[in-house]
């Protein structure tokens, strides 16, 4: 009885669990926007604001004798009139194709080596397995410097470069591989791409809807390809074989056609896809790993074959575990991207850090340089989110 | 003979080793003609990197780069006649670890084997100065580990003792090796803590014990007073903290200042209060959604400028490392979180009905249990934390990958980028290894996943 009439009397209003709640939260709100506003005010007094960018960056050929043709976006292309905005467009257009090239080898490399790492095969097991552990356990930068350094500037001169059965070359300025090169009639391939592309999707769905019907096997996947593949083919022929080919060739200081990539290009990518590689190999190993054996079991009880039980069973379910990791890795492949500022390939934050050098703009790089990787990862994730959407599984 | 046996439990015994590996590679390589082939394939590419590592290894290359500069490659241009700090940092911890994998670990046959083998490689590598002193570690090690052995009754006791010596390591080492200097900061960040924490107690009815309250109310005006009087203990100036000894201190730095400010920042993100929740909300987001490169950019060229006169010229590798902790904190209140969600309703029910307050809830109740079910993934960002630590060369400060950098400029070491760059990856993959093995160790001990 004490009890209760001690809690019924009036307590302090501090010890009020409403009023401390409101109290915290005006405090603490109170708190960040003096914050917010000492952090504006300081960064307006120090010149916060974007005019600097339509100045003459004057960035040309800085430090490099030999001009390099090799990189389509490299800032040599770029002339020394332009201004400070074309030089970051070059920049994020740098980024944006490191993180591109490097997502879809980064995704080969780990799918084959967590694949591998799953392989009754104890040789081929025991092989993915040291070159996850190898490279996942030392820095990517160290990496990086390593493949720059240590192996893309100690490769011999141009006139001297190692050929891989004279398709494609690598040496100290440049690497190149054979390309695809179009003439006049592309487009009109493509008008014939698109229609099989619009026809193959069509027949997939109407045989599939056929053999769901009658259960007679109707083989939607293959006939629609050979559709589209057909299409394409007459296309082609059609348009007067607009796609060719374009083998680099070896000259004295420089090679001619191909795709070109500056060491530091190569040494990006190349240590970008490792590093990345070993990491979706774990991803991929444990989203398999997580499918419950019996569903493989009970696949093969209803007469499915291997590639069936892996196509229909497996696969599916495994793809839906491993996209939110895989989301990460590739945020993570497109943040990594920025250490390239160690090795002066001119991508966003080495772009950034040149202007920021010249400028004195420091606190208006950043604040941009930040919204843009912002950008750049909510679009990843927004179409990794779409994707995870629609393999969602329905709920049961 | 025709009856089965039910009560053996396996078959017996091959006669043979020989049938044994047959066996064996028939189910393990040569299954089909499939697995033939990968074998084959594997062998060849196997083959391949052997020979071209060995022959590297043993033939072309040239390690005088390593051997030559390898106190550079730890301590850099750290001066010799302060290099006891970090050997009397080292010491201590030695010790320590010894008496800790007597207490909590277990020495099994591989574990002794291993360590032997690095003992062996680093007193080999180490130079004329160095090997007394690590052997003096070793010897550390082994004492605690016998002592610990010895002092078996006093168990109890004993691992108390070491847990508070593992707490106070952190202050420790940071006053061996910055000296007076860094007391003021960690005495405010001590008082900061401890201070919320009285105020909460004191204004949230709970009553406090009179003693509990002496002793907090005594530590808490120490740490005050700390803040206001520098020690004069002279240590190392941070401009001359470079080569490996820089990675260590940064990710330690990090790791243990990020850990209460992350579980905080997870609580305030899952909090009932919406105010706190945006905060703590777009805080996490920004940071994971940014490269730590423009995290540094920001400690290093546009910090100076927000802060007070008094704190500007602050050296850049405290402003490094206060960038990796805000850094860090984010990543680890999104794990913590994840922890958190992972802690069923009716324990903080169970734990309010038998009339605990809010903080003891959390303290006692759902922290102890979230942190243990996120340990892999802790023990996962701690190395990931280490191995970027080598980014500060970006900013210009010198650590090992730095030293194996420009060791190159040398003369006499044109050209061997190789070697040096693979020693510095080498150090890297030990430490990040035995790192994620003692991990994996814990969680075993913690039984996580378990329940």
């Amino acid at each position: 009885m004490a009890a209760i009439t001690a809690a019924k009397s009036p307590v302090a209003f501090w010890r009020n669990a409403r009023f401390r709640r409101i109290a915290f939260q005006v405090v603490f709100a109170l708190g960040v926007l003096v914050l917010l506003n000492f952090i504006l005010e300081r960064a307006f007094d120090l010149g916060f604001g974007y005019d600097f960018m339509g100045r003459r960056a004057g960035f040309g050929a800085e430090g490099k004798t030999i001009p390099d043709l090799s990189n389509p976006f490299d800032l040599q292309d770029y002339g020394a009139n332009n201004s400070y905005r074309d030089a970051y467009v070059l920049g994020l257009l740098n980024t944006v194709r490191v993180a591109v090239i490097g997502i879809v080898l980064a995704s080969i490399v780990g799918l084959i080596a967590g694949v591998a790492r799953l392989s009754r095969n104890w040789l081929v097991s025991r092989l993915a397995t040291a070159y996850v552990e190898v490279f996942r356990n030392t820095p990517l930068i160290v990496q990086l410097v390593f493949w720059y350094s240590a192996v893309f500037l100690q490769l011999p001169a141009i006139s001297e470069s190692i050929s891989f059965f004279d398709v494609a070359f690598v040496s100290n300025r440049a690497a190149a591989i054979p390309s695809l090169s179009t003439d006049e009639g592309v487009n009109l391939f493509l008008a014939f791409a698109l229609v099989g592309l619009a026809a193959g999707l069509a027949v997939r769905i109407w045989l599939g809807r056929r053999q769901e019907r009658t259960g007679q096997q109707r083989y939607p996947g293959w006939t629609a390809l050979a559709v589209f593949a057909g299409i394409a083919a007459v296309g082609f022929v059609i348009s007067g074989l607009p796609v060719s080919v374009d083998i680099p060739e070896r000259g004295e200081r420089s090679y001619a056609g191909g795709l070109q990539m500056s060491p530091e290009f190569a040494a990006l990518l190349v240590a970008l896809v490792l590093y990345t590689g070993a990491f979706i190999a774990e991803v991929v190993r444990g989203s398999i790993l997580a499918i419950p054996r019996g569903q493989t079991e009970a696949a093969a009880a209803l007469g499915l074959n291997f590639f069936q039980r892996l196509n229909l069973v497996v696969l599916p379910q495994a793809l839906r575990i491993m996209i939110p990791p895989l989301t990460n890795q590739y945020l993570n492949l497109t943040k990594n991207s920025s250490l390239a500022v160690a090795i002066a390939f001119p991508e966003l934050v080495s772009v950034s850090r040149t202007i920021i050098n010249q400028t004195g703009e420091a606190v208006s790089m950043v604040v941009l340089v930040m919204a843009t990787y912002l950008t750049l990862s909510l679009t990843i994730s927004l179409v990794m989110n779409t994707i995870n959407w629609r393999l969602r599984s329905t709920p049961r | 003979m025709t009856a089965i046996d039910v009560t053996s439990e396996r078959p017996p015994a091959p006669p043979l080793s020989l049938v044994r590996a047959r066996r064996w590679a028939t189910d393990n390589l040569f299954g089909s003609l499939g697995n033939s082939a990968l074998t084959l394939i594997s062998v060849a590419i196997l083959a391949y990197v052997a020979y071209q590592v060995l022959r590297f290894v043993f033939i072309t290359a040239d390690w005088e780069v390593v051997l030559d500069n390898r106190r550079l490659y730890f301590a850099g241009r750290f001066p010799d006649e302060e290099m006891w700090r970090i050997w009397m940092s080292l010491w201590y911890l030695s010790a320590l670890t010894g008496a800790s994998f007597r207490l909590w670990g277990r020495l099994t046959p591989l574990i002794a084997a291993a360590s032997a083998a690095v003992a062996v490689l680093l007193f080999a590598f180490a130079t004329d100065y160095a090997q007394p002193r690590l052997l003096l570690a070793l010897g550390l090690l082994a004492s605690g580990y016998l002592a610990a052995a010895v002092l078996s009754r006093w168990r109890r006791q004993l691992a108390g003792l070491v847990i508070v010596g593992w707490l106070l390591a952190f202050p420790i080492t940071i006053v061996f090796i910055a000296g007076g200097a860094a007391v003021p900061l960690l005495a405010a960040a001590g008082a900061f803590v401890l201070g919320s924490y009285l105020v909460w107690r004191l204004t949230s009815g709970e009553p406090l014990p009179r003693r509990e309250l002496a002793w907090l109310g005594a530590l808490e005006l120490v740490l005050m007073a700390l803040i206001f009087i520098e020690p004069n203990v002279e240590g190392v100036d941070s401009r001359l903290w470079s080569g490996l000894v820089l990675n260590i201190l940064i990710a330690i730095v990090a790791s243990v200042l990020s850990f209460p400010l992350g579980v905080v920042l997870a609580l305030g993100r899952t909090s009932g209060l919406p105010v706190v929740r945006v905060v703590c909300t777009v805080y996490i987001e920004l940071i994971r959604g940014v490269p730590l490169i423009t995290i540094l950019f920001i400690s290093w060229l546009v910090l100076p400028d927000f802060l007070p006169e008094s704190l500007r010229d602050t050296d850049l590798v405290v402003r490094i490392m206060a960038a990796f902790t805000a850094f860090s904190a984010a990543y680890i209140a999104e794990i913590v979180r994840g922890g958190l969600q992972s802690i069923p309703r009716g324990q903080r029910e169970a734990a309010q009905a038998l009339g605990l307050g809010g903080v003891a809830v959390l303290v006692f109740v759902i922290l102890p249990q979230a942190i243990r079910a996120v340990i892999p993934a802790l023990t996962g960002h701690f190395i990931s934390l280490f191995k970027d630590t080598s980014l500060v060369i970006v900013v210009g400060l010198t650590d090992i990958l730095d030293v194996g950098r420009s060791v190159t400029a040398q003369r006499e070491f044109i050209g061997r980028q190789k070697e040096s760059l693979l020693f510095v990856a080498l150090v890297f993959w030990l430490i990040t290894f035995s790192i994620s093995r003692v991990g994996q160790r814990l969680e075993r001990r913690l039984g996580v996943g378990e329940r």
